[in-house]
């Protein structure tokens, strides 16, 4: 009885020997499937195998692909002194374009670059190259504590949560910021983005950012700041279409 | 009449600084005359500036003492007989004591060899023969030189490599005469890393001792078993319909359930054992019937009977704590990790201690998933100061078949590299994730 094994390395493998004992397999989905670096990295569950090759958005979002399969190439500047990777803003009006499905296929390639080109460099790849960053969620965390009459062991396991999230979102190499500017934030809130987003751009560490708000109003949920800070050496892909959700 | 030898002579010279130059105490003298005389002397040293009485004021102070002119031996030689007489009249007085016989019928041999050993030390000291305090670091170049010539052919001083690259390039190996503290959560791999250590040490030709304290010498052996196994791609273990090179599985050795192939090539592996492995591998685990004694001095002996290079403690903090002299909190084990120190000096060994950090409720997710991550330093409460003595601490965590270790400075502080690990151990598989022979799996132009 063969188990099937699933991996994220499978189309680049020469060998096709796959095990659960295979070191590139523990080192990227663990033993379990579902631990490793993919773990680390917090992808959603669903989105574990989405590379560019892949993608289910691939065909419907032709021209956006076009442009970011070109950018994919500029992942092996993370190995250069020199050059360095730029940023991405997934943009559509409406939701359910495959932004989100996109953003994950690149922190996938980002990952598979560096796993594999580290190497061969005859270096130790990272723990965690990149992190999927729900910006949603580290919202809640941040709610999480900062109400009145929450329980203390609840908002100190939020306010803990918070700020690993925070420390990831910064030194992270690659991250993927989805879903910015969905809600209206307080003060406090926008300085601890602001202040995420300031190091990456300081540190000139790329970033994807999915957004359902054009990077030019980003200024009206956020302030004029920090949206600059986002723009900066950042490229626009627009997404097309309707919504694909719940079609299928 | 050394001792009056001695004094006539310290008159003569005028030199009362070479009673504490040469460590000469009251009771090396014989007789009461010449403590008496010994007290006057280093008394009016005390108040004239260090210089000794005339002789004629010593022989009008002290009553009887028998003054002797031009003593012809030097000092030291004075010395050295006075004391070696001291010793053998205390030696005497003591094992000729009543205590000593009232001990022999009472105690077991192996206590009152004990107690015969502690005692005779003692005397031993206070004879002061190793006069010579330190070494001079322009008169003992010879000893230096000879040091580095042994060193040089590696006789003295000797270097165990890791089984982890990475932990060479940092460190360099382990060193003889130093602690190794590993720290991780319970059931996170300590002890199987520390295992692998020794068994590498074992195959470069260290004599190892092992104190297991939580495992069975049966369960131990089957790890080590499985392990030693694995390095040389022993089994074929069918995972999954793919054949993949692992040793004997440890689960089913435990449980006596090898296959009928499988349990002929063990007991092929084990007759091929000896060859293989150029060291030797002494395990005293918790079913060891002899093995109730597990304090330092046992651990001493055990080292010097084995002529250990290399020890195991697996866990530190069930050895039988010394006595908490300093009266605060972790002064038992302060006391035992400072010990320890000493042994591994004393004897050139090296010592992989064990212990273990605190459970840490913020680790798990809301889902109950975390990470693999070695624990901080800060998270070892009770024997902390098996951190603080070590040379180099290690941090270990393992998760989903992978592992980390931390590698830790341990007396200068600070934190270090972190080295992956592929970490199944019930296949006898735990090694470093390295480049070179996984890249080639990939046939990509990144």
């Amino acid at each position: 009885m063969v188990k099937s094994i699933k991996c994220i390395l499978k189309h680049l493998c020469k060998q096709q020997d796959c095990s659960e004992l295979c070191t590139s397999y523990l080192a990227l989905h663990g033993r379990s499937g579902k631990g490793g670096r993919i773990y680390t990295a917090n992808i959603p569950q669903d989105y574990r195998f989405v590379t560019l090759n892949n993608s289910p958005s691939k065909e419907e979002q032709k021209e956006a692909y076009d442009l970011i399969e070109k950018y994919v190439k500029t992942f092996t500047r993370q190995f250069e002194d020199e050059k360095y990777v730029k940023s991405l803003y997934l943009f559509s009006e409406t939701p359910g374009t495959g932004k989100t499905t996109t953003a994950t296929a690149l922190a996938n390639e980002y990952l598979i670059i560096h796993y594999i080109g580290s190497l061969k460099r005859g270096k130790q790849p990272l723990q965690r190259p990149v992190f999927f960053f729900d910006v949603n969620e580290w919202q809640n965390h941040y709610n999480g504590f900062n109400r009145s009459s929450i329980p203390e062991e609840i908002a100190e396991k939020e306010a803990a949560n918070y700020y690993v999230w925070e420390e990831y979102a910064k030194t992270t190499p690659f991250v993927v910021f989805d879903d910015i500017g969905v809600r209206q934030a307080t003060e406090g809130f926008r300085s601890d983005l602001h202040s995420v987003i300031n190091y990456r751009v300081t540190n000139r560490l790329p970033a994807v950012y999915t957004s359902n708000v054009h990077i030019d109003d980003l200024n009206e949920v956020y302030d004029d700041r920090l949206a600059d800070r986002i723009k900066d050496e950042c490229v626009l892909i627009e997404f097309k279409g309707d919504s694909k959700r719940g079609l299928n | 009449m050394y001792g009056e030898s001695l004094l006539s002579k310290i008159i003569d010279t005028n030199d009362p600084l070479a009673l504490k130059r040469f460590s000469i105490e009251r009771y090396h003298f014989p007789t009461e005359v010449e403590r008496q005389a010994y007290d006057f002397i280093s008394d009016y040293a005390e108040k004239n500036r260090g210089n000794a009485p005339d002789y004629r004021t010593l022989v009008a102070e002290i009553e009887n003492f028998n003054y002797l002119p031009d003593v012809e031996d030097s000092l030291e030689f004075l010395s050295e007989k006075l004391k070696d007489h001291a010793g053998k009249r205390m030696l005497h007085e003591f094992l000729t004591s009543k205590e000593v016989s009232e001990k022999f019928s009472n105690m077991t041999a192996e206590e009152f060899t004990e107690w015969l050993t502690e005692n005779t030390e003692q005397i031993k000291r206070q004879m002061h023969l190793n006069h010579k305090v330190g070494l001079d670091l322009k008169q003992d170049t010879d000893k230096f030189l000879l040091e580095y010539e042994r060193r040089k052919i590696g006789q003295s001083f000797k270097i165990w490599q890791s089984k982890f690259p990475s932990v060479n390039n940092s460190i360099g190996g382990y060193f003889s005469g130093n602690i190794y503290t590993w720290y991780g959560r319970s059931g996170r791999g300590k002890s199987v890393f520390v295992m692998e250590e020794a068994l590498e040490a074992a195959c470069q030709g260290a004599n190892v001792l092992v104190w297991a304290l939580e495992m069975s010498s049966f369960e131990w052996f089957c790890r080590a078993y499985s392990s030693l196994s694995a390095r040389e791609g022993k089994t074929n273990a069918t995972i999954d319909g793919v054949d993949y090179e692992a040793g004997f599985e440890n689960l089913q050795m435990l449980r006596g359930k090898l296959s009928l192939e499988f349990e002929e090539g063990l007991k092929q592996f084990l007759k091929e054992l000896p060859e293989k492995v150029s060291g030797n591998i002494t395990v005293r685990a918790v079913d060891d019937e002899t093995f109730y004694r597990r304090d330092l001095k046992q651990l001493e002996q055990d080292i010097l009977t084995k002529n250990a290079d290399l020890v195991v403690l697996d866990p530190a903090y069930y050895i039988d704590m010394e006595a908490n002299t300093s009266k605060t909190a972790g002064g038992d084990v302060a006391n035992t990790s400072k010990k320890l120190r000493h042994i591994a000096g004393r004897t050139q060994t090296v010592i992989h201690v064990i212990t273990q950090a605190d459970e840490d409720k913020k680790e798990k997710r809301q889902d109950g998933t975390r990470e693999l991550k070695a624990p901080e330093r800060g998270e070892i409460k009770k024997s902390k100061q098996f951190l603080e003595d070590a040379v180099n601490v290690f941090g270990v965590d393992t998760l989903d078949g992978l592992g980390v270790i931390e590698i830790g400075k341990g007396r200068a502080g600070g934190e270090g590299d972190v080295i992956e690990v592929i970490y199944l151990p019930s296949y006898g598989i735990v090694r470093e994730l390295t480049g070179e022979e996984e890249a080639k799996r990939f046939d990509t132009n990144f």
